[in-house]
C-alpha cells in the first residue's frame, strides 16, 4: 500500500505544480501577479523493519513569490512619479503656448507698438489710427486668450480633481472588500494564503499610489489599513471612508477633496501629496494662480499705463484722450477682485472693493483679509503665496474706510456688518488678463497729440527758442484730474512767460491776453540760465508754495528821512528775529534732515530768500513791488525824490519837468538802475517799481514844499494809502516765495512767515516746456491749448515709449520684461518638472524591474518546469504502474 | 539576475519608445529649423530671444520711420529749394529794376513776373505731402500754412515740430515750421503786427498796419499798444472812440479818440486801419517786432517797386527789400541746412542700425536656431539607435524555450 500512497502523493504533488505552473504561464501578463509555486514536503516516515520508510509526499502550500519591502517601494516611487508626470503634462501644455509666435504675447506685443510708431509719422492718417485700435484689440484678445488657458486647465484640474475623488473611492472600497475577503478565506485555511486576493489587493494599493500618497498599516498579519492626507482613515479593515469632492468655501470655483470619518466632512486637500493628485493640486497652487497673477499684472499694467499716458493726449478733434482700455478701477473690476468666504457670519451685506493704486508694486499673487477681535475689529492681509503677513491693523469703526498696503492695492470696506472670524479672498490681478478690453472704439478719439501748445511770440527780440513740452509725471497724477485740464477743450488758465530781465521771468495767466495777471499762488522771478536748456514750469508734483504773508510786508514803513528800516521780520512786539526750519525727509534712504536759518532784524527779503536758498529742500525768490503817485504843486520850491539813495531828480541827469511826472522819474530810474534788477513803469498817473532781486525800496522826499509829496497807493500788490511828506522817507520791503520740494516741509517761528507752519499751496501745473537760447527781458512766451494740433504727434511717442518703460517690479523692467521673466520662469518649471518627471522615472523603472525580477514569470523558466514536474508526474505515475506490477505479481502468486 | 519575461518585452519597449521619442524631437527641431521649440528647451536661452525678437521689431520700426522722415525731409528740401530759386529771381528782379534807365512801365512789367514768382512760392509753403497734410503748418497739418487775410499773410500753423525715433535714445524731427522757414525772419526796418483779439465781440478786423514814420517808430521801438474802443458817451456828441495804452505798463499814449473808419489809429508813427464796426471793450493788440514775413515783405515789394517817383525814395526802398531778401535767403539756408544734417544723421544711424541688427541677428541665431549638421548627423545616429533596439527586441522576443517544446 506504501508504495502506491507514494506514488499517488507524487502523482498529486506534480499534478500540483503543473497546475501552478500553467497558473503561473496564464497569468504572464497580467498587472500585479506575483509568480507562485508550490512548496513540497518529505511525509513523515514511519519507521518499520527496523529503519524509518518514506511515505512520499504532500503539498505543503502554494508559495507566492513576493518582496514586502519592493512592493512598498514601488507603491512610493509609482505615487512619487505619478505626481511628477502629471504636474509636467499640466505645465508642458503652458510652456508650448506661452511663447509660440500664434499665442504668447510678445509678437502682438511689438506689433502693437509698431502700430503706434507709424501712426505717429502720420498722426492725421486714419488708416493708421484705425490699425492701432485693431492692434491693441489682438492684444486684448491674446490677453484673454493666454487667461482662458490657463483658466481652462484649472477648471480642468478641478474636473481630474473629481474624478480622481471617485477613483480613489473605488479603489478603498475594493480594497477594503478584499481586506474582507482575505479575512474570510483566511479563517478558513489557517495556513494556506489567498495568494491571487494579495495580489489583487497589492496591485489596488498600487492603483492608489498612482492617484495619491498614502500611508498603510498591517493588522493581524493580513489586513491593510490606509492613512491619506494628514492622517485621516481612508481603509480601516473592511470599511472604507469614503472621498467627496466640494467647493472651497473661502475661493468659489475651486474644488477641494473632503474625506467623510463619521458623517463629517474634513477637507484634506491641503494634506495631500504624491500621486496625479499632488501633482495637480501642486500645479494649481503653484503654477496656475501665480502665472494668472502674473499675467493679470501684465494685463493691469498695459491698461493702466496705457490709460494714464492717453489720457494725457489729445484727440483728432482736439478733445482730450478717454480711457484706451477699460479703466482698470472701475467698479465691476473693483469688486471683482475681492470675494467674501462663504463661512462668514450673516448678514451677508459686506460691500468691498479692491483698487490698484501702483502697478509697480504688484506682485501677482492672491491675498486673504481676514478680521478678527470683539469691538474694534483687527484686520491682518496676508499674501498667499508666501504666506507672509504684509499689513495688519485696527479698523476704524465707521464706513466706508480704506485700507492702504505696500502691495500696490488699496481695498475700500464701503458698507456692511463686518464681523470677528470674516476672510476675503483678494486677487488684485488674477484672471484680470480675461477681462482686459479696448474702450476706445473711434479711430478719431486716439489721442497723439499732447495738450498743450507753446509759441514764441514774433515781436520778441531775443533768440529763446521753446520746444513744445508736454503732460508730465503721467501714471503718478491722472492729468485730467489737474485744475489745468479740468475743461476738455481748454487749458485753465492759459499762460504766457514774460521774461523781466535776461535770467528772470514771471509765469502769467493769460486769460486775458491783453492783460495778463499772476497766478495764484505766483510763479515770479523765476530764474533763467540763458543758453542751455531751462525747464520753465515746476517740475515737482508735491511741490509746495509758500509766501510772506505778514501784514506789515504789504505796507511800507514811513518816518523821518535817517531813521526808517523795513521793519522786518518784527514776529511780535520786542522780537525782531524769524527762524525758518526746513525739515526733509529723503523718500528713498528715510533720512530726516533739518536745518535753519533766523532772519536778522530789518533784513531785506533779498537777502533773506538768498539765505533760505542755502536749506536743502526749498527753493526762494524775492519781489519787491510798489506803486506810487505824485502830487507836486509845481512852483519854485520843487519836489525831490531819491530812490535807494540815488537822486531821481537831479537836473545834471538831463532836464526834469515841474511839476514833477511819474513818466519821468520811471524814465530815470530805468536809466540809472538798469541791469539792477530794480525796473520801474509808469502809466501816466501812477509809477510803478519793482525790484524782481526783493531788494528793500527806500523812497525819500527830500525837497522843502510841504504840499509836495508821494503817495503810495500799493505795496507788493495789497492797495495802501501812504503819504510820504518833504523830509519824510519810506521803505518798502519785498515778499519772500518758497517752494518746497515734496518731503520738505517750512516751519517758523513766526514774523514774515505765518507761525508756524504756513498754509502750503501747490504751485504744480500738471506740464512742462523747455526754454533754450537768450531770450532778452519783455519776450513773451505763451502756452495754450492744443485744440487743433492734428499733426502732433507727441502723445503718440510717449505712448510708444511705454514698449521699454520700466513699469514693473518696483520700476525695474518693461511690459515686454515681464512676459520674458514669466516665459523664463514657465520654461525653468518645465525644465526642472520634466527632469524631476524622469529621475522618478527611472527609479520607478528600477524598482518595477526588481518587482519584476522577484515576483514576475519567466516563460522559460516556466516551460522547464513543465518539463520537470511533467517527468516527475511520469515517474510518479511509473511508481503506481510497479505498484500495481507488485501487487499483480503477488496475486499472480496465489494463481 | 532573474528576468521575468515581462520585463524582457518591456525592457525593449521601452528602449524602442525612447529611441523614437529621441528621433521625433529632433526631426521637430530640423522642421522648425529651432534648437529652442518651447521655453523648457532652454529656458534662459528663451528669454534673451524674446528680448532679442523685441529689439529686432523696435529697429525694424525705427528702420521704416527712418524712411519716412527721409522721405519727408526731402520732399520739404526739394520745396524750400523751389522757393529759393524763386526768392533768388525776384531778388535779380528788384535789382534790374533798380536800373536808372526804367520808367515806372518797364517796372510793371517786372513786377509782372514777380507777382507769378511770389504766387509760386505761396503754393509752394503751402504745399501738402501724400496724406494731404501741409507740410509747413507745424502740428496744424490740415491748415494751410499761410493764408492772405485780405491785406496780409497770415502764419497760420504752430510751432510744433514732430519727432521721430530712429534709433534707441536717437529722435529726429521730421518737419520744419513755416514760422521758423518763413515768418521769423530779420527785417531791415522795425515793423508792427497788429491783431483784433479773440474776445471781440465785434467783426472788426485789421485791415492796414504799417510804419508810416519810421523814425519816429524807431524811437519807441520796441513798444507794444493796446487799443481798446471805449463806451459811445466818452466823446460829445457820442460816438465810437478809442484809447490806446502802452502794454504791459499801461501808460495812456491817448485817451479817447473819436473814431471812424476812414481814419487810420496812429500811434507814435504807426498808421492802423480796421474793417468793420468795433463794439465798446473791442481790443486790438499792436506788436512791435524786429521780424519780417516772408510772403508780405514780397508782396510789398510787388505791390509797391513801381510807385516811387522819387528816385531817392526807390533806392532806399530796393536797399530795404534787397536787406529783406538777404535775410529771408539766410534763413531759408540754414533751415535747408538743418535738414541736410537731418538727413546725414538718418545716413549715419541707418548704417550703424543695420549692423547692430546683424549683430542682433546672429546673437539670436546662435540661441534658437538649430546646428544642421549636427542636427542631421544626430538624427541618423539616432534614427541607427531605434533600429537596432527594434531588431534586438524582435531578436529576443524570438527566444523562448516553448519553441523547442514539440
Amino acid at each position: 500500500m506504501g508504495l502506491l500512497n507514494i506514488g499517488v502523493s507524487g502523482l498529486l504533488a506534480s499534478q500540483s505544480a503543473i497546475n501552478t505552473t500553467g497558473h503561473n504561464i496564464a497569468n504572464a501578463n497580467v498587472e500585479g501577479y506575483s509568480r507562485q509555486e508550490v512548496v513540497l514536503q518529505t511525509r513523515a516516515p514511519q519507521f518499520e523493519n527496523g529503519g524509518f520508510i518514506g511515505n512520499g509526499v504532500d503539498v505543503e502550500t502554494v508559495r507566492r513569490i513576493t518582496n514586502e519591502f519592493i512592493t512598498q517601494q514601488l507603491r512610493i516611487d509609482t505615487a512619487n512619479f505619478a505626481e511628477l508626470d502629471a504636474f509636467s503634462n499640466q505645465i508642458a501644455q503652458l510652456d508650448a503656448s506661452i511663447a509660440s509666435a500664434n499665442t504668447g504675447l510678445t509678437v502682438v506685443l511689438d506689433s502693437f507698438f509698431s502700430s503706434l510708431a507709424a501712426a505717429a509719422d502720420a498722426p492725421t492718417s486714419i488708416p493708421a489710427r484705425q490699425l492701432v485700435i485693431s492692434e491693441a484689440e489682438r492684444l486684448a484678445q491674446r490677453f484673454n486668450i493666454l487667461e482662458e488657458n490657463i483658466s481652462n486647465q484649472g477648471s480642468n484640474i478641478n474636473a481630474q480633481i473629481r474624478s480622481i475623488g471617485t477613483e480613489v473611492d473605488q479603489l478603498a472600497t475594493s480594497i477594503a472588500r478584499l481586506n474582507e475577503k482575505i479575512i474570510d478565506t483566511q479563517s478558513e485555511s489557517v495556513n494556506d494564503e489567498a495568494n491571487d486576493l494579495y495580489d489583487q489587493r497589492d496591485e489596488a494599493l498600487r492603483q492608489l499610489s498612482e492617484l495619491v500618497s498614502y500611508s498603510t498599516s498591517v493588522q493581524d498579519g493580513n489586513i491593510v489599513n490606509i492613512f491619506i492626507g494628514g492622517g485621516q482613515p481612508l481603509v480601516l479593515g473592511a470599511v472604507s471612508n469614503s472621498v467627496v469632492p466640494v467647493d472651497d468655501p473661502l475661493e468659489p470655483g475651486r474644488t477641494e477633496l473632503a474625506i467623510e470619518v463619521n458623517n463629517t466632512l474634513q477637507v484634506v486637500t491641503d494634506s495631500f501629496s504624491g500621486g496625479q493628485l499632488g501633482g495637480l493640486l501642486r500645479y494649481r497652487d503653484e503654477v496656475v494662480d501665480s502665472i494668472s497673477g502674473s499675467i493679470g499684472v501684465l494685463a493691469v499694467a498695459v491698461s493702466s499705463v496705457f490709460n494714464a499716458q492717453h489720457r494725457a493726449g489729445v484727440d483728432l478733434n482736439g478733445a482730450q484722450g478717454e480711457d484706451f482700455f477699460t479703466p482698470i478701477n472701475s467698479d465691476a473690476f473693483s469688486r471683482a477682485r475681492i470675494q467674501a468666504s462663504s463661512l462668514n457670519a450673516l448678514p451677508n451685506d459686506r460691500d468691498v472693493g479692491v483698487n490698484i493704486d501702483d502697478i509697480s508694486q504688484l506682485v501677482g499673487s492672491n491675498y486673504r483679509l481676514t478680521l478678527s477681535g470683539g469691538g474694534t475689529l483687527n484686520y491682518n492681509l496676508t499674501r498667499i503665496s508666501d504666506q507672509t503677513v504684509v499689513s495688519t491693523g485696527t479698523l476704524a469703526t465707521t464706513f466706508p474706510q480704506t485700507l492702504n498696503t505696500d502691495q500696490g492695492f488699496s481695498i475700500s470696506l464701503n458698507s456692511g456688518t463686518f464681523q470677528d472670524g470674516d476672510s476675503f479672498l483678494i486677487n488684485p490681478t488674477a484672471s484680470a488678463a480675461s477681462s482686459i478690453a479696448v474702450n476706445l472704439q473711434d479711430a478719431s478719439g486716439l489721442a497723439l497729440g499732447s495738450p498743450v501748445i507753446a509759441d514764441a511770440s514774433l515781436t520778441n527780440a531775443g533768440t529763446g527758442v521753446i520746444t513744445q513740452g508736454g503732460v508730465i509725471n503721467v501714471g503718478t497724477v491722472d492729468p485730467q484730474s489737474l485744475p489745468a485740464f479740468a475743461n476738455s477743450g481748454t487749458l485753465t488758465p492759459p499762460l504766457v512767460i514774460r521774461f523781466t530781465s535776461a535770467t528772470t521771468y514771471d509765469v502769467l495767466d493769460n486769460s486775458d491776453p491783453v492783460n495778463p495777471v499772476h497766478l495764484s499762488p505766483p510763479l515770479r522771478n523765476q530764474s533763467f540760465a540763458p543758453n542751455q536748456p531751462n525747464a520753465l514750469l515746476p517740475y515737482d508734483a508735491e511741490a509746495r508754495y509758500v509766501t510772506t504773508t505778514a501784514a506789515h510786508v504789504f505796507s511800507a514803513q514811513v518816518g523821518a528821512i535817517g531813521t526808517v528800516s523795513n521793519g522786518y521780520p518784527d514776529p511780535a512786539p520786542g522780537i525782531t528775529t524769524e527762524t525758518i526750519t526746513v525739515n526733509t525727509i529723503d523718500a528713498s534712504s528715510g533720512v530726516n534732515a533739518t536745518a535753519s536759518v533766523t532772519l536778522l532784524d530789518g533784513e531785506s527779503a533779498a537777502t533773506a530768500a538768498a539765505r533760505i536758498n542755502t536749506l536743502n529742500g526749498v527753493t526762494a525768490t524775492a519781489n519787491t513791488e510798489a506803486r506810487l503817485e505824485v502830487v507836486d504843486d509845481g512852483d519854485a520850491s520843487l519836489l525831490r525824490v531819491r530812490l535807494n539813495g540815488v537822486d531821481l531828480t537831479d537836473p545834471a541827469g538831463g532836464a526834469v519837468p515841474n511839476p514833477l511826472t511819474v513818466d519821468a522819474l520811471a524814465e530815470r530810474i530805468n536809466q540809472i538802475f538798469a541791469g539792477s534788477g530794480i525796473s520801474a513803469s509808469s502809466n501816466g498817473t501812477q509809477l510803478t517799481v519793482r525790484s524782481v532781486n526783493g531788494t528793500d525800496l527806500r523812497f525819500e522826499n527830500f525837497g522843502i514844499d510841504a504840499s509836495d509829496q508821494l503817495n503810495i497807493v500799493e505795496v507788493n500788490g495789497a492797495a495802501a494809502a501812504q503819504a510820504v511828506a518833504n523830509g519824510q522817507e519810506a521803505v518798502i520791503g519785498g515778499t519772500v516765495d518758497v517752494v518746497s520740494d515734496g518731503g520738505a516741509t517750512l516751519f517758523t517761528s513766526g514774523g514774515l512767515f505765518t507761525n508756524p507752519t504756513p498754509q502750503p499751496m501747490s504751485v504744480y501745473l500738471g506740464y512742462q516746456v523747455s526754454l533754450s537760447g537768450a531770450p532778452a527781458a519783455g519776450d513773451t512766451f505763451t502756452i495754450d491749448f492744443n485744440a487743433t494740433g492734428v499733426g502732433d504727434n507727441r502723445n503718440a511717442l510717449a505712448l510708444a515709449a511705454l514698449q521699454t518703460a520700466d513699469v514693473l517690479d518696483g520700476g525695474s523692467a518693461s511690459i515686454s520684461d515681464g512676459y520674458a521673466q514669466l516665459v523664463a520662469r514657465v520654461g525653468a518649471q518645465t525644465a526642472a518638472g520634466n527632469l524631476d518627471r524622469d529621475a522618478a522615472q527611472s527609479l520607478l523603472t528600477q524598482t518595477t524591474e526588481r518587482r519584476n525580477s522577484v515576483a514576475g514569470v519567466n516563460l522559460d523558466e516556466e516551460a522547464a518546469r513543465l518539463i520537470q514536474f511533467q517527468q516527475a508526474y511520469t515517474a510518479s505515475a511509473q511508481i503506481i504502474s510497479v505498484a500495481r506490477q507488485i501487487f499483480d505479481t503477488l496475486l499472480g502468486a496465489f494463481r | 539576475m532573474r528576468l521575468s519575461s515581462l520585463q524582457i518585452f518591456s525592457q525593449g519597449l521601452v528602449g524602442i519608445t525612447n529611441a523614437s521619442a529621441e528621433v521625433a524631437r529632433t526631426q521637430e527641431q530640423i522642421a522648425t529649423n529651432r534648437r529652442v521649440v518651447n521655453p523648457s528647451d532652454d529656458p534662459i536661452a528663451s528669454t534673451r530671444i524674446l528680448e532679442l525678437e523685441t529689439e529686432l521689431s523696435l529697429s525694424t520700426q525705427y528702420q521704416r520711420n527712418a524712411d519716412n522722415i527721409e522721405g519727408r525731409l526731402q520732399r520739404a528740401e526739394t520745396q524750400i529749394d523751389s522757393i529759393e530759386g524763386a526768392v533768388d529771381r525776384i531778388r535779380e528782379l528788384v535789382i534790374r529794376a533798380g536800373n536808372g534807365g526804367f520808367t515806372n512801365d518797364d517796372r510793371v512789367q517786372i513786377t509782372v513776373e514777380m507777382e507769378q514768382r511770389l504766387q509760386e512760392v505761396v503754393d509752394l509753403v503751402n504745399s501738402r505731402d501724400e496724406t494731404g497734410a501741409y507740410i509747413f503748418s507745424g502740428f496744424k497739418s490740415d491748415t494751410p500754412a499761410f493764408s492772405n487775410n485780405g491785406s496780409q499773410y497770415i502764419y497760420q500753423g504752430d510751432e510744433g515740430v514732430r519727432y521721430e525715433q530712429i534709433a534707441n535714445g536717437l529722435s529726429v524731427a521730421s518737419n520744419e515750421t513755416g514760422k521758423a522757414l518763413f515768418a521769423d525772419i530779420p527785417a531791415a526796418r522795425n515793423s508792427v503786427v497788429a491783431t483784433a483779439s479773440f474776445a471781440n465781440t465785434s467783426d472788426v478786423q485789421v485791415s492796414v498796419a504799417r510804419v508810416a514814420d519810421q523814425t519816429t517808430f524807431d524811437t519807441v521801438f520796441p513798444e507794444d499798444y493796446v487799443i481798446r474802443f471805449n463806451g459811445l458817451g466818452n466823446v460829445a456828441p457820442p460816438g465810437p472812440n478809442y484809447t490806446v495804452t502802452r502794454s504791459p505798463d499801461g501808460q495812456v499814449i491817448s485817451a479817447d479818440v473819436p473814431f471812424d473808419l476812414a481814419t487810420p489809429i496812429a500811434i507814435n508813427g504807426v498808421e492802423i486801419t480796421l474793417n468793420g464796426t468795433p463794439a465798446p471793450n473791442d481790443t486790438i493788440v499792436v506788436e512791435s517786432t524786429s521780424k519780417q514775413n516772408m510772403l508780405n515783405t514780397l508782396q510789398n515789394i510787388v505791390d509797391n517797386l513801381a510807385t516811387f517817383g522819387d528816385p531817392d525814395e526807390r533806392s532806399a526802398f530796393i536797399a530795404d527789400s534787397l536787406n529783406n531778401i538777404d535775410n529771408i535767403q539766410t534763413v531759408l539756408s540754414s533751415g535747408r541746412g538743418r535738414i541736410g544734417a537731418r538727413l546725414n544723421t538718418i545716413e549715419a544711424t541707418r548704417a550703424s542700425q543695420q549692423s547692430l541688427d546683424l549683430i542682433t541677428n546672429q546673437t539670436l541665431s546662435e540661441l534658437r536656431d538649430l546646428d544642421y549638421a549636427e542636427a542631421v548627423s544626430q538624427l541618423s545616429f539616432q534614427s541607427f539607435v531605434l533600429e537596432a533596439a527594434q531588431q534586438s527586441f524582435v531578436q529576443v522576443a524570438n527566444l523562448s524555450l516553448f519553441n523547442f517544446l514539440r
